[in-house]
Order: C-alpha cells, then structure tokens, then sequence
C-alpha cells in the first residue's frame, strides 16, 4: 500500500504510526471513476474456509499490489471485504480472479443485510475459461 | 487475469461483502471494483430500483 501524504521530515514517528494505522482500517478511499477493493484485504475482515486449497495471501505477479485471496475452492468457502460507497446509484461491478487453466468457476458478490436486515443483494459471476494461475 | 462482471444499485455507506464460492475448481480473487455507471439516477427511478430487491 503506498501512502502519500504532505507531511515534512518533521512529522514525529509516533503521529506517523498514527497515521499508517487510521489509514489501515479505513475502508476503501473513493476514486474519480470507483473504488477497488483488494482480496487480500480479507485479512482485515475474514474469510471461511471449509478444506482444500487454504484460503491465504498469495503473491502473483500479475496480480494488482502483487497479492491476491487464493484457495477459494470449494462450494460455502467465502472471504469478506469492505467497500465505502460515497454516492447512492447503480455500479458496475468487476471481479478479477484466476483459476487452472480451462476450468470454469462460478463465484458470487454477496451483500449480507441489504437492502434490509435478513435480505441479501447478490450478484454471481462465471469465469468460463480459466488461464492459469501467474 | 480474468474477470466477471454485474450490476449492483447501492445506497451511500459502508458495506461488508461476502465473495463466495460457488462451483468449480480453485479460484485466486485479486481485487473487486466498484464503478459508478455513466448515467445518472434520478431519485425518482432510484426508488423504482431499490423498490426491485424487495
């Protein structure tokens, strides 16, 4: 994660902690045309794993920050994330994922408790073709 | 890197969300993005819209 800030040389290492941290546990920061939200992230709020492959933090290289969420590979398995949303309307939404190669596998964007409490917003998704893990 | 893509309608917040899996083999997630579509909602068919997940 880079961090820009406009501090000087003389921001203290205490106040500068301070700062990582706040920037740590904020959700992610709104951009001019979205937000994207990072799967390794899940560190920060949890995942479910029920076997297999572990769900971890890998490093890819062709991966966005060079890390990823891996072993979600089996029917239940889930990891959660967090977004902030800054203006109500309707959002294209991307989920970029890999698998082996050739194998198709279907993942699903739930949104637990909304738009009421005890409802779900769901969105599944279907990689037809998988390329292989980089 | 591939990718899948759909449409959600949301309200201002913070929201917790679950990526599940659902069928086939290992899945590696690297990021999930939120884009606001081109067209603006009016109130009006925003409500209409939010009226369609109940």
């Amino acid at each position: 994660m880079s961090v820009t800030t406009g501090w000087g040389k003389r921001a203290s290492t205490g106040a500068a902690v301070a700062v990582l941290f706040a920037v740590m546990l904020t959700p992610a920061a709104w951009g001019a045309d979205g937000v994207r939200v990072e799967g390794e992230d899940y560190n920060l709020y949890g995942s479910n794993d029920l076997g297999g492959y572990p769900i971890s933090t890998e490093y890819c290289g062709s991966a966005s920050q060079y890390f990823a969420a891996d072993g979600i590979d089996r029917p239940g398995e889930w990891i959660m994330l967090q977004v902030m949303v800054e203006e109500a309307g309707c959002y294209d939404v991307t989920v970029a994922y890999q698998s082996y190669y050739q194998n198709a596998v279907g993942l699903r964007l739930r949104v637990p408790d909304y738009p009421e409490q005890g409802e779900s917003l769901v969105s599944d998704f279907t990689l037809t073709e998988g390329y292989g893990f980089g | 890197m591939s990718a899948g893509g759909a449409q959600v309608c949301l309200e201002p917040g913070v929201y917790m969300f679950l990526i599940e899996h659902l069928s086939g083999d290992r899945a590696r997630v690297d990021y999930v993005e939120f884009v606001l579509m081109d067209s603006p909602v009016e109130r009006s068919t925003w409500g209409a819209i939010k009226n369609m997940y109940r």
